[in-house]
């Protein structure tokens, strides 16, 4: 069973508030204006894409999201979400995944931001 | 030998079953159709083997029941058949890696062949074969292309030998065969693929569930409605002169022709309220209820193929947390408006316990099947429209008070949704019509002789006089709390076998309009058809369903007591705005009464 009401995962949301607010700037070639930022999956716009760099949950969360193609190293599309603490709807390679609220505050992504 | 179906959830296992076999199962277009595993037969070479379709599962690590009946059964299968969703290959590789750590005979299904060549997603299945040392092939499980192949690929399969590999060094690996035999190719957004986007679309997605749900039921309301007239037409015009005919030879054998035919009035038959055996029995069965069930099926399987059931999931998450539970217990619940023994059968695909029971509870007790649908619209809607909606009102009030009870009241928790999304796909005529016609056919064999009998047995307890005497004994609570008249009981004590009968058993009684919608809210809460309660109990153990009776009749009671009440002083209009507003008023007493105030607010955002 997946402990989604554990304290653990309570703590780690508040700690990363504040890599949440911190952007990396990238310098390679061709990359001059680009940043690579870090957030949340519910965070990211409609038809944003980026790169899974973590999922702070227990191993069953882990493991669920994983079978279902959601692994660190993915390549992630948001699609969707419903208005307030809505699921979000993400494509990862050929299928679509609805990501409850919860889980999905808990993905982190980073994205490429002009 | 036993040749298992193993795969991820929705990649077509149960078409290629029905392909391999000839037995009918139900498929559709959502992940956990299949619950339980189907068992059947292949002949092939003059040998027969037993097939078996097991329930799809993502990973062998089981949390969900429906994952917990599918690692057990993999132990003892003999040849493997790993079927895979060619369009999500890479996805669908990593249960394979995990099925060849059995070591046992495989053989890898690409199926959906078709859907993936639309896609422009080529795989080179030779080069799959020889990587993974296991042999591929592909098949398109709508149309059965492909799968002759497959028994003599079964029986020549040889165990395979594969390394153990980490999580991690598992994708890695997948992650470089994927790269080698597959080949994309750039494609423009088809327009199905824009009504996807579109139904999920935080604004349109619940407009468009709404106008569509309301439109699927106004239809079957209206068609119904349609086609019980003409039934009846027909049944006046070919059934009666039978009836007449069979009444003359029964002449003088007074007690069968009172079970058997019932009251005639005056050379004319009262199909709904003769109440024989083949009068009204008969009637209820086939004129009423059969025309609902078919119109039911025709527009459930028409979304349920399409691939609308996990949309509709979505979008009433939020609404289902509410009630404790998340957005995929929609599906059990839509399942139950046709019967409920598929509804209660569907909470397997739920994970917790906690799930399960609020799921099954509410279930059962707050959602009429179309059998008893149709019967309310029928009876109750002969006294105005206000009535029906009057009776619908009432069950989502208690639908909706009884899962904020159960929310703060039932332990465990509800995990977040985490659910595949299918794409959309047109149905198939030829398999959405051999759906209906096995659902028919389900209906026509288990509903019949429960109406029949019971209607029997009712009128043999009412010759008996056994029927008078238990009218009296529970006088008190029929007459007293729900405001009853005494021979409600025998439409109480049938409603535990079938409640189409039951509720049809309500119109010689002459109750009042208010009476009749009470009857028919109480008739749907109290107790649960006889095959429902028998899946109930094995779903949820002898515990657990003890507490659900008990939750059960608590409800009747409020509702009926409650409609009894208030029935003689407002309108059915006011006691709908009231029902309504005992809703909100609950939605805010229950969580700040019952709600255990030690908890951090933190985590009611983490588990929404």
């Amino acid at each position: 069973m997946i402990n989604v009401v554990g304290h653990l995962p309570v703590l780690d949301a508040f700690f990363f508030r504040n890599e949440l607010k911190m952007t990396i700037s990238f310098n390679a070639k061709g990359y001059k204006n680009m940043q690579k930022r870090r957030l949340q999956l519910v965070m990211m716009k409609n038809s944003q894409s980026g790169i899974v760099v973590a999922m702070n949950g227990g191993a069953g969360m882990r493991s669920r999201l994983e079978a279902l193609g959601i692994r660190v190293g993915a390549e992630i599309q948001k699609k969707s979400a419903l208005s307030g603490l809505g699921p979000v709807i993400v494509s990862v390679g050929n299928t679509e995944i609805a990501v409850g609220y919860g889980m999905a505050s808990r993905i982190f992504v980073e994205v490429d931001e002009q | 030998m036993k040749i298992l179906l193993v795969g991820n959830p929705n990649v077509g296992k149960s078409a290629i079953f029905s392909h391999l076999t000839g037995v009918s199962v139900t498929t559709s277009n959502y992940p956990g159709t299949t619950v339980q595993y189907t068992k059947g037969y292949l002949t092939y070479g003059g040998s027969k083997y037993e097939v078996i379709d097991v329930p799809g599962i993502y990973q062998l690590d089981p949390e969900a029941e429906a994952e917990k009946v599918a690692t057990e059964m993999i132990k003892v299968g003999d040849v493997l058949v790993n079927v895979v969703d060619s369009t999500n290959l890479e996805r669908n590789l990593n249960l394979t890696f995990q099925l060849m750590d059995y070591g046992k005979p495989m053989v890898l299904v690409l199926n959906m062949w078709d859907d993936a060549k639309h896609k422009g997603i080529e795989i080179d299945a030779g080069k799959l074969e020889e990587l993974l040392k296991i042999p591929v092939i592909t098949t398109n499980g709508l149309t059965g292309e492909g799968i002759n192949v497959l028994p003599e690929k079964c029986i020549n399969a040889l165990p395979v030998r594969w390394l153990k590999l980490s999580a991690s060094r598992r994708w890695e690996t997948i992650g470089s065969i994927v790269a080698e035999v597959q080949n994309l190719s750039h494609r423009h957004h088809t327009f199905i693929e824009r009504l996807q986007d579109l139904s999920i679309h935080p604004f349109f997605g619940p407009s468009a569930a709404i106008i569509l749900l309301y439109i699927a039921f106004k239809l079957i309301i209206t068609a119904g409605e349609f086609l019980t007239e003409y039934s009846t037409g027909l049944f006046e015009a070919v059934y009666t002169p039978f009836i007449l005919w069979l009444s003359r030879l029964l002449d003088g054998h007074e007690l069968a022709h009172s079970l058997f035919i019932g009251e005639l009035s005056g050379g004319q038959i009262d199909y709904e309220g003769a109440m024989g055996v083949i009068t009204t029995g008969v009637f209820v069965a086939l004129g009423i209820v059969l025309p609902y069930i078919f119109l039911f099926y025709i527009v459930f399987g028409f979304l349920e193929d399409l691939g609308y059931l996990p949309r509709v999931a979505i979008i009433l998450d939020r609404l289902l947390h509410k009630i404790g539970l998340h957005g995929y217990s929609v599906i059990p619940m839509l399942l139950a408006c046709g019967c409920n023994v598929p509804g209660v059968l569907a909470i397997r695909n739920l994970e917790t316990r906690r799930e399960r029971f609020i799921t099954a509870v509410i279930t059962c007790t707050t959602i009429p099947c179309m059998a008893q649908t149709s019967l309310i619209v029928k009876t109750v809607g002969a006294r105005g429209g206000i009535y029906v909606a009057l009776t619908f009102a009432t069950l989502l009030s208690v639908w909706a008070i009884l899962g904020m009870f159960l929310k703060e009241t039932v332990k465990g928790n509800t995990p977040t949704l985490l659910l595949e999304v299918p794409p959309y796909r047109v149905p198939n005529v030829k398999l959405q019509l051999k759906k209906l016609w096995m659902r028919i056919k389900c209906f026509l064999k288990e509903a019949i002789p429960y109406v029949l009998g019971g209607i029997f047995l009712i009128n043999l307890l009412h010759v008996s006089g056994f029927i008078a005497r238990l009218g009296k004994l529970f006088s008190p609570v029929v007459k007293g709390i729900l405001g009853l008249p005494e021979e409600t009981v025998a439409a109480l004590i049938i409603g535990t076998v079938r409640k189409d009968a039951a509720i049809a058993l309500l119109e010689p009684i002459g109750l009042n309009s208010m009476q009749m919608v009470t009857a028919a809210v109480v008739l749907t809460l109290y107790f649960p058809c006889v095959a429902t309660f028998t899946v109930l109990l094995k779903e949820l153990g002898v515990m657990d369903t003890a507490r659900a009776v008990v939750i059960m009749l608590a409800a009747t009671f409020a509702a009926g007591g409650g409609l009894n009440l208030i029935g003689h002083i407002y309108s059915p209009g006011a006691i709908i705005v009231t029902e309504l507003v005992l809703v909100a008023i609950f939605s805010i007493v229950i969580p700040s009464v019952l709600r255990p105030k030690t908890v951090e607010g933190a985590d009611e955002y983490f588990t929404q």
